[in-house]
């Protein structure tokens, strides 16, 4: 018969296969790298009971969690704690508002750095504190804060499973702490759409340009009706005021900047051609230079 | 560019020669005036004249009709293009003559005008209505106007140059100034389906804003200028006119720069079937027709390169730019602030620095150097937020919309140059700091003046325990101060601080600290020769402080010159009782001697066996008599094996030197052995001796104590050695052959015999040098302990370059070993022997009787064991295998390979057995009896071989025919009556094909007829008597008498006697 994949019929630790269990990395000690994950571990560590969560740290070593999902405002992890049956545990973040998310997106624009931040993917300390200043929390203050539910009969609210969840879910963010921004209500990679286009940068990668057929009419204005005669011969300034390159001593080298071109001619690359032409080229310039201030 | 239906070129020749009537406006000089249009690849330049010509003056009709008014008061061309053509060279009649529209302002029913005319007088309106006329130009391509602008004052006297004109020769300056720098990259430009590479203007921010403002200044009438009549009338707008022209000069210049001096690209066959549109590419850019005229680049290609052009590859590697924090010091006189300022810098071109205000600002504009404005504002926003993330400092002024600069107080900068410093490093980005911070040139060190102390008693000779006395000062960068100075300076707690109008750094806890043990050893301690040689060489006295060391007195000066001048030495006399020449690189050694020991510092020479030390040291010993320096005995110590050869070597180099053997169970003792040695120059003795009788020897108050093979107190634990270096003695001098440096405490016992206590304790030297030059091979260390001992050292190699072209190519030098007591007591017995059976016998009986015993006696002199004939032969019971394995041992570690050659193939066999289980490295031998094939594999394997092969042959069966050339060592075990025969045999290795010197040991058994036989070989061979060579004939026709002069033993020492 053929096997049904629904998840919902996933319900026991046998019908999961061992590559998509999900056990915790550290084997002994606490659990969690950075500093972030150790604020989350610590959220748990304040409100559960010391045997409780020694037991949920076991059981989350042993290889309980299977189908981890993150969506929008919540994290779902199938936790099989004792024998075999998988009970799903689901964290509940508390979304952020529309305006929350409004003074989010203008408090991370108009800082360069909590910008610089999200755009490097560096969850920085500064970055959750800058927020929490405004009382934005990315992580929980309390527990409290999370409705974890979980089907079992545990009276007690905090449950090994839910515990257990909550161990598996610190070294998921580990790896990505961004999930935060997700579960609050908003994807990261939209949060940085929209803080780039409120900073005005343009997508980096942009697509293949064509090149641009030269066109006389590119950048065009309409002759004016009128204009003022008194002036029309005559430059609106002095000239040489402005003049660039003074200093001969700044030399620039556009080729170097543009790296290796993507051709290569008798076993030479474009560029380191292209770039041994520059000698002669200034030199010559230079001859005109002197020669022209010289008689000056 | 296609021309229009309207557009009337006058091309005709004969209508630009015509003469113009000439419009005689005295005092008044026409006007140039110029017009460019992107479209066009040349600059229009028309002459406004004073009065209309009356032949222009019809009018058109107007506007929207067929045809437009002309110009009236433009003049025809032809005159114009002749006056451009003296300027530039270039002919008349290839200048194309055309008309352009211009939109002018009507004033008065005419157009308006740069001079006022008769037709406008007065004032003009503040705005007029503008209308298009016909104005006949000639164009002007851009390498023409590049000579025009060179030779523009020629114009002045014919011409008034309109600010047109002005504006674009202007313009031209600045494009020679950004060619000049640079400031061009190649750009790929389309034309309906066509493709062109070309250059382009490539300019920084900063000459962007410049090029933004010349554009304003762009005169009116150069903006409404069209090649040709156009239905809906649209003009380029200032700026992409202005840039295309100066695009047009720039473009003009670099070609004319490839055309006088082309690059060199030629073309191969394959390259122009395989590469055509690389080919292209460049012949575009070089002006070049590189065999690719007619292609075009394709499609593919040109999209390819435009992608990288303008950095829009998806992965291309656009050279990285990185973020860079600037922290500059305070304004000259004040503390505070410090500048703080964030940028952008160029990992390709690390000079381009981009200021951040510069980058937040930026706009994508044609014509720009830098990647994209996104790229670059992304970069340094990502570099901020780490940055912010690993300082404070960072995080409290480089925040806000679009952060620049901050400007932080001294505490704020301290902990940024402290702490912040590294961890933003850490995350990738650079940091520009001021250069005393990252220099070491402006960090404190110490300056030490240095003199003889006071409390040295009269008594010469302290050499390394000299009192001396030191005196310091701090210096930073040039200034310098007094301690008391300095500490005042800086007391306070910062990690820089203000001295002497600079700023400078210093850990001053550190600091403190280090100053403080320095105070204590060296100023009020009791510093002495061998600290100030130390701190000399170290040019450090604790982790971050440097010194320099100065002298205050002469003696400290020459001290300081002798450590400082290292081995270059200059050549003390020989004295004249020496006999015999020394060789340069000898004479050096002989010098390095008595610099040393004259000053009261030990000395080791450590030269390559074979170079010659006893000599040398026999020299030495010659000029402290000669120097009239020494009044009491000297003492050498060597081993036993080697006690009868220095006894021979200093009689035949100084027979003026009296000596003295002390040795043997009839050796003098207690008070006799004081006395006796008082009426000797030199007394030898061995290491053994040394242990036994220490209480006689070091009564003696000996002007010297020399240890030859000085690795014999490489123990610094055994009783030998202490007693040894609780020998007292005004000089010591060490002689070894065995690389000292390679074995650090051999090396460290060696020098605390003879500096004691220059290298410190054996602990203190295992624990700072032992552990960390053998095991972790730390190269700091290595080069420190190198500088320690380099003063004290000299050390030749028979590689030596100079030492090389001073040998000669074959090198014999006598080893004379001594008996040992078996050996002297069966020597004995057997010439007894031999006396008593020469009485009986006569004729043929008598001369075999003599050849025997001949034969036992010189199978005495290499081993016992052969006359006994037992195997498993002791090396120690003969001296002279214990000296060969001695040497061998040193050809050995020196990589090198030896001949061992005896005439005897059952000694050959027990000497290569003996080497076999003393030497790891393979050991070969070729006797009579070895088959052919197997001797051919011998020789294969002695010739490719690595390392070190010892090769023991008997001479009868290896003296011809062998090529043995890679052995430097020879080694004659025995000796042969006829020296070609030896002769013979060392040429197998001394042939051609032979790269090094070679060096020949004859072994001769000291006292015995070996040494006899030895002399009378000398004389054969100075009487070139090797061809009639007699053998043992003439042996045989001696009489008795005569046969035990020459066998007998005569004065020798006996290793082993002492027990």
């Amino acid at each position: 018969m053929k096997k049904r994949r629904n998840p919902w019929w996933i319900k026991t630790i046998y019908d999961v296969s061992q590559r998509n269990i999900i056990r915790l990395k550290s084997e002994w000690g606490p659990v969690g790298e950075n500093w972030w994950a150790k604020v989350w571990v610590a959220v748990l560590e304040d409100a559960g009971e010391k045997g409780r969560l020694t037991r949920a740290k076991t059981c989350a070593r042993n290889g309980s969690g299977s189908r981890l999902r993150i969506e929008t405002g919540q994290m779902r992890i199938g936790i099989c704690c004792s024998g075999y049956t998988i009970r799903d545990v689901v964290f509940l973040f508390p979304k952020f508002k529309e305006d929350v998310w409004v003074r989010l997106i203008s408090l991370v624009a108009a800082d360069a750095a909590l910008a610089g931040a999200l755009l490097s993917g560096d969850f920085t300390e500064y970055f959750v504190e800058e927020l929490r200043k405004e009382n934005i929390h990315l992580l929980p203050k309390n527990f409290r804060e999370i409705t974890a539910l979980c089907g079992c009969g545990d009276a007690h609210h905090l449950c090994i499973h839910v515990a257990a969840a909550w161990y598996l879910f610190a070294e998921v963010l580990d790896e990505d702490p961004w999930h935060l921004l997700m579960l609050h209500g908003l994807p990261k990679d939209e949060l940085t759409r929209l803080v780039r286009e409120l900073r005005e940068i343009k997508g980096v990668d942009c697509s293949k340009q064509s090149i641009p057929k030269e066109r006389l009419s590119d950048r065009t204005i309409e002759v004016p009706k009128l204009e003022n005669p008194a002036v029309f011969f005559s430059m609106a300034g002095d000239p040489l005021s402005l003049l660039p390159g003074c200093d001969p001593d700044t030399v620039a080298n556009p080729i170097l900047l543009l790296g290796p071109a993507p051709a290569n001619l008798g076993g030479k690359n474009i560029s380191d051609r292209t770039g041994n032409l520059y000698p002669v080229i200034r030199e010559y310039a230079e001859a005109l230079v002197r020669k022209k201030e010289g008689g000056e | 560019m296609d021309e229009g239906d309207d557009q009337c070129t006058s091309s005709d020749k004969t209508g630009l020669q015509k003469t113009i009537p000439e419009q005689t406006v005295p005092r008044c000089l026409p006007v140039l005036h110029a017009l460019t249009d992107p479209a066009s690849n040349a600059i229009a330049l028309f002459t406004e004249v004073h009065h209309s010509d009356p032949r222009l003056k019809k009018r058109g009709r107007k506007p929207g009709g067929q045809t437009l008014p002309q110009y009236p008061f433009a003049s025809a061309p032809g005159e114009l293009a002749c006056c451009i053509s003296t300027i530039t060279g270039y002919p008349v009649d290839q200048f194309r003559t055309t008309r352009w529209v211009l939109y002018l302002p009507l004033v008065q029913d005419g157009p308006a005008r740069s001079i006022p005319g008769d037709n406008n007088p007065g004032e003009l309106p503040e705005t007029a209505s503008m209308s298009p006329f016909y104005v006949p130009v000639i164009l002007c391509p851009y390498e023409v106007f590049m000579d025009l602008w060179a030779g523009q004052e020629l114009l002045n006297e014919q011409y008034i140059i309109g600010d047109s004109l002005r504006y674009f020769f202007q313009l031209m300056r600045a494009a020679t100034r950004l060619v000049r720098n640079g400031q061009f990259k190649p750009a790929i430009r389309r034309t309906g389906l066509l493709y062109h590479a070309s250059w382009v203007p490539a300019l920084t921010p900063g000459e962007a804003a410049w090029f933004q403002q010349f554009t304003l200044l762009l005169p009116p009438v150069c903006r409404y200028a069209l090649p040709r009549r156009m239905k809906r009338v649209m003009v380029s707008d200032p700026k992409s006119r202005a840039f295309a022209a100066l695009t047009a000069m720039m473009q003009a210049i670099i070609l004319c720069a490839l055309e006088k001096s082309p690059p060199s690209i030629r073309p191969g066959r394959r390259m122009i079937e395989g590469q055509r549109n690389e080919l292209a590419f460049m012949a575009d850019l070089t002006g070049m027709d590189l065999n690719v005229i007619g292609h075009l680049m394709e499609k593919e290609f040109a999209q390819k390169m435009h992608t990288w052009l303008t950095y829009s590859g998806k992965d291309q590697k656009i050279s990285p730019f990185r973020s860079c924090i600037i922290l500059q010091e305070p304004p000259e006189g004040s503390t505070e602030p410090w500048p703080l300022s964030l940028h952008l810098r160029s990992e390709a071109d690390p000079s381009l620095i981009i200021p951040a205000a510069t980058i937040w600002e930026l706009t994508d504009e044609p014509g720009g150097m830098l990647p994209p404005v996104a790229y670059l504002q992304q970069t340094l926003l990502t570099g901020l937020g780490k940055a912010v993330s690993a300082s404070p400092v960072i995080r409290k002024y480089l925040t806000g919309a679009k952060p620049d600069m901050g400007e932080c107080s001294m505490a704020e900068a301290a902990i940024f140059l402290t702490t912040d410093a590294l961890a933003v490093q850490q995350k990738g980005i650079d940091l520009l700091l001021p250069a005393w911070w990252t220099e070491q040139k402006f960090r404190p060190r110490i300056e030490l003046s240095a003199s003889r102390g006071s409390g040295n008693t009269g008594r010469g000779m302290l050499g390394i325990s000299e009192l001396i006395s030191f005196d310091y000062r701090v210096a930073v960068g040039d200034n310098s101060l007094s301690p008391e100075e300095f500490w005042q300076a800086v007391h306070l707690k910062a990690p820089f601080v203000r001295v002497g109008g600079r700023w400078i750094t210093c850990d001053s806890d550190a600091l403190s600290k280090v100053l403080k043990n320095f105070e204590k050893r060296y100023i009020h301690g009791s510093p002495t020769a061998g600290d100030l040689i130390r701190i000399s060489l170290c040019d450090e006295i604790g982790p971050g402080l440097g010194v320099s060391v100065e002298p205050r007195d002469e003696w400290a000066a020459d001290l300081l010159t002798l450590m400082r001048s290292g081995q270059d030495l200059d050549v003390c006399p020989v004295p004249i009782t020496f006999r015999g020449t020394l060789r340069k690189y000898q004479k050096e050694g002989h010098a390095f001697l008595l610099r040393c020991t004259e000053r009261g510092f030990g000395a080791c020479l450590a030269d390559d066996m074979g170079l010659g030390k006893t000599p040398q040291a026999i020299a030495w010993l010659l000029s402290l008599k000669a120097l009239g320096a020494v009044q009491t005995p000297a003492l050498l110590i060597c081993p036993m094996s080697v006690v009868g050869n220095w006894g021979r070597e200093v009689n035949r180099f100084s027979p003026s030197l009296k000596v003295c053997i002390h040795h043997g169970a009839a050796r003098c003792k207690g008070d006799e052995f004081i006395r006796m040695v008082s009426g000797y120059d030199l007394v030898l003795t061995t290491y053994h001796l040394a242990g036994r009788d220490l209480e006689p020897l070091s009564q003696v108050p000996w002007s010297a104590v020399i240890l030859d093979e000085a690795q014999n107190i490489k123990n610094p634990q055994t009783n030998q050695s202490k007693a040894v270096r609780s020998i007292h003695a005004d000089r010591r001098v060490a002689l070894t052959g065995t690389p000292v440096e390679n074995r650090l405490l051999e090396l460290w016992s060696i020098m605390d015999f003879l500096n004691p206590g220059y290298l410190g304790t054996q602990h203190a030297f295992q624990s700072r040098y032992v552990s960390r030059i053998e095991q972790e091979k730390d190269p700091g260390a290595i080069k420190e302990l190198r500088q320690l001992i380099r003063p004290f050292i000299i050390r030749r190699m028979k590689t030596d370059r100079s030492v090389i072209t001073d040998l000669p190519e074959k090198m014999e030098s006598r080893v004379y070993c001594s008996l040992t007591h078996e050996q002297a007591t069966l020597y004995q017995a057997v010439v007894t022997e031999m006396a008593e059976s020469l009485e009986k016998r006569v004729g043929i009986a008598r001369r075999g009787a003599i050849l025997a015993g001949i034969t036992r006696l010189k199978q005495v002199c290499n081993h016992p064991g052969l006359i006994a004939k037992d195997t498993g032969m002791r090396p120690n019971r003969s001296g002279k295998v214990m000296r060969v394995l001695e040497m061998l041992e040193e050809v050995c570690d020196e990589g090198d390979s030896a001949l061992i050659f005896s005439q005897y193939a059952t000694f050959a066999q027990e000497i290569a057995a003996i080497c076999k289980n003393h030497f790891s490295c393979p050991i070969l031998l070729l006797t009579g009896s070895t088959p052919r094939k197997e001797r051919e594999n011998l020789i294969q394997q002695f010739q490719s071989g690595g390392g070190p092969v010892i090769f023991v042959i008997s001479l009868k069966a290896g003296g011809t025919g062998l090529n043995l050339t890679a052995a430097t060592h020879v080694f004659h075990i025995d000796r042969w009556w006829n020296p070609a025969v030896e002769d013979q045999a060392t040429d197998r290795t001394y042939r051609i094909g032979q790269k090094r010197n070679v060096q020949v040991h004859l072994m001769i058994a000291a006292g015995t007829l070996e040494e006899r036989i030895d002399e009378m070989n000398k004389v054969k061979r100075t009487l070139a008597a090797e061809v009639l060579a007699h053998d043992d004939d003439f042996l045989t026709s001696l009489s008795t008498q005569e046969l035990l002069d020459i066998v007998s033993l005569r004065d020798s020492v006996f290793s082993g006697e002492e027990d």
